[in-house]
């Protein structure tokens, strides 16, 4: 039943396809619709994993995409230690809501994201948005039911295959 | 394991785990104060950037592979045209070029005329940008080379259509660019039709850059180039920058502003060529040239300098 043995090797499997994910070009208008995958993996990590220190993970994870995308140093850190925090706050409630509607609240937090970056990206110059810099948060939301089911379905065959 | 967690996230209290909240957040926020005021974290970036390459790589391969797919499918016919066009265009531009090189010539034996100070000769280098998305709303790239290169903190970049931007920070294996778009950045231009000059700001958007508070009776019409100045000494003067767009009255009816729209291909540059500045007198030679040679605009400098002295002799 107990998976974190196996999920201490996966880590820094998962951390680093995260990363390679998030770095990915993606062509022409494309780029405007890219999720935010480093959210997404800390709002599935903080519902299926709850251990403590998950704040502290965010916030050491997200300084690393700030190393590698060059944002300022703790604005993704910023970012992701919000979400975990809002994620560990209802995780009993989210966890336990229908595909559904958990794919709503997921494209909730993902859009309280955008407005916490537009929110620090303010402090320093007058930023320009449009209809697209939304755009990320519908994605990741649409992306969360499949992203659910193909990893309990890779959950299933590892234990299977464990015993 | 498993089930020791649950309880904590059950039962811990919520006061512990906000002020978690306020501690990382707190930490957040004064990381990027520093970040945004002092250096210091700048050069333990730049240290820890060097890490950061081989995944940069990594996350490059699948471009690389769908490009190189792309030729491997692509008919050996349309090869062919695309080579035919190139070939083309480069003998109008090695044509164009010569017709620049005899009037930079004439250029400089004018400047010498009027005994303007230092000469430059020009020259450049090409570099790779790293094909990663950082954020289309930050207006940066990541170029593939640092001090390893040799390149220096300032220095202009340039595509094949316009200027691109100038080097923001440079790591040991990778520089960041600062686009011309960036709000933060502004460039000295001059229209080219009628020389008035501006200086021209970005917006945070890729097709738009901004010539505020113009005399409200100024010349700019949609469609005006506009060029560096050179003023200020970084950008070296003459290279396209934008094309006016829209002209309109800013909010107060004060001054006219004009919106143009950036020559270079920002978002599809591959390939940039890092201009360098040097003072005539010093050698060009040390600059390696692998393939591209470093196109020196200013022709031999000593065919210049002969006839200028027998002519400024009263």
């Amino acid at each position: 039943m107990n998976l974190v043995p196996r999920a201490g090797a996966l880590m820094p499997l998962s951390i680093l396809l995260v990363y390679v994910l998030t770095l990915l070009p993606l062509p022409g208008a494309l780029l405007y619709a890219k999720p935010f995958w480093l959210g997404l993996f800390i709002i599935w990590l903080s519902l299926e994993r709850p251990r403590n220190g998950r704040i502290g993970f965010a916030f050491c994870l997200g300084l690393g995409a700030d190393l590698l995308l060059g944002t300022w140093f703790g604005e993704h850190a910023f970012r992701l230690v919000v979400m975990a925090f809002i994620v560990g706050r209802f995780r009993a409630r989210l966890r336990f809501f229908p595909l559904w509607q958990q794919t709503l609240a997921v494209g909730a937090l993902l859009l309280n994201d955008r407005i916490v970056v537009l929110m620090l990206r303010s402090f320093d110059a007058p930023v320009s948005t449009d209809a697209l810099y939304w755009l990320p948060a519908s994605t990741g939301m649409l992306l969360w039911p499949v992203l659910v089911v193909a990893l309990d379905d890779l959950r299933q065959r590892m234990r299977v295959r464990s015993g | 394991m498993a089930v020791t967690g649950e309880r904590d996230s059950l039962f811990a209290s919520g006061q512990a785990q906000t002020l978690r909240l306020i501690v990382y957040l707190t930490a957040a926020v004064a990381l990027m104060v520093t970040d945004h005021h002092s250096g210091y974290l700048e050069r333990i970036r730049s240290t820890l950037a060097a890490l950061a390459t081989p995944l940069y790589r990594v996350a490059q391969a699948p471009v690389e592979a769908a490009r190189w797919l792309h030729a491997a499918a692509s008919e050996r016919v349309e090869l062919k045209r695309e080579n035919d066009s190139l070939r083309a265009n480069l003998l109008l531009a090695q044509a164009r070029l010569n017709a620049a090189r005899i009037e930079t010539e004439q250029n400089q034996r004018l400047l010498q005329l009027l005994d303007a100070g230092r000469r430059y000769r020009l020259s450049g280098r090409l570099v790779q940008v790293f094909d990663i998305d950082i954020d289309p709303y930050r207006q940066r790239l990541l170029l593939d080379g640092g001090r390893d290169m040799g390149i220096q903190l300032g220095q202009p970049l340039i595509d094949a259509y316009g200027l691109i931007g100038q080097v923001m920070t440079v790591g040991s294996t990778t520089t960041t660019v600062m686009l011309l778009t960036d709000p933060q950045h502004g460039v000295p231009v001059r229209n080219a039709r009628t020389n008035q000059r501006a200086i021209a700001y970005g917006l945070g958007r890729s097709d738009r850059i901004l010539l505020p508070t113009l005399p409200i009776n100024s010349d700019v019409q949609v469609g005006d180039e506009l060029v560096t100045s050179g003023l200020g000494g970084r950008f070296p003067a003459g290279f396209p920058v934008a094309v006016v767009r829209e002209v309109e009255p800013d909010a107060n009816g004060m001054f006219a502003q004009a919106f143009a729209e950036p020559y270079a291909r920002l978002q599809h540059s591959s390939e940039l060529l890092l201009l360098e500045e040097h003072d005539a007198g010093t050698d060009v030679g040390e600059w390696p040239s692998d393939g591209v040679g470093p196109p020196t605009l200013p022709a031999d400098e000593e065919a210049a300098v002969e006839p200028v002295e027998g002519e400024t002799r009263p």
